[in-house]
């Protein structure tokens, strides 16, 4: 386990403004969040709150308005390097092969070299074995999002940024993904932002839930998940799962998100 | 993979049964109304008059491809580099686009007789002419095809690579590269009138001179030989475009038979 490899995130007062011709619009208003190491850190909110603005901004690509951002204890000014995306639609290119799909961010960052071996094993753990050469439109939807989640993790990122990856999924499929994206970081834990709205989503993988308030948006909370892996087969955790739910359903409904007060408006 | 099934061999059968219908009954009515052949001749005729001026016209349409592939091999040298330009540059993106989307709209044939007064009866007219008409649609295709780029992979490769050339080879270009071959068709088509054009005005060769000539002589099955080879032309031209988009893209072949026959997934 590379754990030594894995970077810390530090949001320090992080705010965002986008402006655009028809006006300004706050995004994010005040963000400070602090992920260890080797952390999966989900983040939710409702639509629009600035969830993957915050992805991108930790990316270094494109810039906060107000506050810092640390990567690994550096202020992030340019692209971070050796940072793993996933994004809702699988973005895979359609004029290469699955295994050629795998190897861009290889391809693309040249100065790595990654052993056939590791695309094997990374292909084989998701099943996709003898899918090497299709191409992507040949895939259903959940092996293409699996394709690229590989693609995220070829490269041994320091660092997974995975923006509703599961968002685009029939509810099913999203089940054996995430199954699969459990495994896989697992075997090789990394520091993890999550972005979702999904709730019970955001509590399964996670070890805190960041709660994210609407637009102009805030962290309304931070919670613990303080629950044992794999989750996915755990039995018996049902009951401190759904504890889990219905306290972050509270936050939303505190706040308007949710409830009798979100229909009314 | 395409089969050879019934109802596909139907496909191919029947329209050619009625292209040989329509020019069976195309014979048979020219003879039983005595239609003088200077206005509509029969096929036999055409046929006749394909072989027994087939040296002129032979020569005239290599003349006349010749006009074509240097028109067009312009119209590539510039459409594609400017569509990049225009792509990377939001300044010309903001001046010249809109600039190239009004000028498109003015009938570029109409400029023809200054090109004669501009640059005399020598190729470059006809090349120019070739280039104004398919200069366009190229230009706006690639245009529209690196534009449509979805930004959260240009984002996914500024975190992979600051080089600008591998996210253009390696992404952006291909990615552009169906809507490419899309202005490529369609231009292939326009250069051709371009270069009929251009001997139309003033020429003392080519397909569109001898058209000309031969209306002038009355000569009408020559001018319907002249027709067919320039349809044969324009039709291996396009088929050769084609071609050419299948051993680049042998991935968007295979998406367009996914689509045709219902598909197994969706993309």
């Amino acid at each position: 386990m590379a754990a030594e490899k894995c970077v810390s995130v530090e949001f320090r007062e992080v705010g965002k403004t986008y402006e655009s011709i028809s006006g300004k619009v706050e995004a994010v208003d005040e963000v400070s969040l602090s992920v260890q190491g080797g952390e999966f850190v989900s983040i939710i909110g409702p639509s629009g709150c600035g969830k993957s603005t915050l992805l991108l901004m930790a990316a270094g690509l494109i810039k906060a308005s107000r506050g810092k951002i640390f990567v690994d204890g550096n202020p992030v000014e340019k692209p971070v390097r050796n940072v793993g995306f996933v994004f809702q639609d699988h973005l895979l290119l359609e004029w290469r092969t699955v295994k050629k799909n795998l190897l861009l961010p290889v391809e693309m960052g040249k100065n790595r070299k990654i052993s056939d071996e590791r695309i094997d094993k990374l292909i084989q753990m998701v099943g996709l074995s003898g899918f090497e050469n299709r191409y992507p439109m040949e895939l259903s939807g959940g092996m293409q999002q699996r394709v690229a989640l590989c693609r995220a993790l070829i490269t041994d990122p320091n660092l997974l940024l995975m923006d509703e990856p599961l968002g685009a999924l029939d509810a099913l499929t999203r089940q054996q993904v995430r199954y699969e994206l459990e495994k896989l970081w697992l075997e090789r834990t990394c520091t993890t932002l999550f972005v979702t709205h999904d709730i019970e989503e955001s509590i399964l993988l996670a070890d805190r839930v960041v709660v994210m308030s609407e637009r102009p948006s805030k962290v309304m909370e931070v919670v613990n998940i303080d629950l044992p892996r794999p989750r996915v087969f755990s039995k018996g955790i049902e009951t401190e799962f759904d504890k889990y739910k219905i306290h972050i359903r509270n936050i939303f409904e505190r706040i308007g998100v949710l409830g009798s007060k979100a229909h009314a408006r | 993979m395409k089969k050879l099934t019934k109802r596909n061999i139907l496909y191919v059968v029947l329209p050619i049964a009625v292209v040989v219908a329509l020019i069976i009954l195309w014979e048979v009515l020219v003879n039983a109304l005595d239609v003088p052949r200077y206005i509509l001749p029969a096929p036999n005729a055409i046929w006749a008059a394909l072989l027994k001026y087939s040296d002129w016209l032979y020569s005239n349409m290599l003349y006349t491809l010749q006009q074509i592939m240097v028109g067009y091999a312009i119209t590539i040298a510039v459409s594609i580099p400017l569509a990049v330009a225009v792509t990377y540059f939001s300044i010309l993106d903001r001046t010249l686009y809109p600039i190239m989307v009004v000028l498109q709209l003015i009938p570029k044939v109409a400029i023809a007789p200054l090109f004669i007064v501009w640059f005399g009866f020598g190729n470059l007219p006809k090349v120019l002419m070739v280039f104004l008409l398919s200069f366009f649609p190229l230009v706006v295709n690639s245009i529209l095809g690196f534009k449509s780029i979805n930004h959260r992979l240009l984002y996914m490769a500024r975190s992979i690579t600051d080089s600008e050339f591998r996210t253009f080879w390696m992404i952006r270009l291909p990615w552009a590269l169906p809507s490419i071959f899309a202005g490529l068709r369609i231009s292939i088509a326009f250069a051709v009138v371009g270069a009929v054009v251009g001997e139309f005005v003033g020429s003392d060769r080519g397909l569109g001179y001898l058209l000309l000539r031969a209306n002038g002589l009355m000569l009408t099955d020559l001018l319907f030989a002249c027709l067919i080879v320039l349809s044969l032309l324009g039709i291996g031209l396009y088929l050769m475009i084609t071609l050419l988009e299948r051993i680049v893209m042998p991935w968007n072949v295979f998406k367009k038979e996914l689509t045709k026959s219902g598909g197994a997934a969706t993309m």
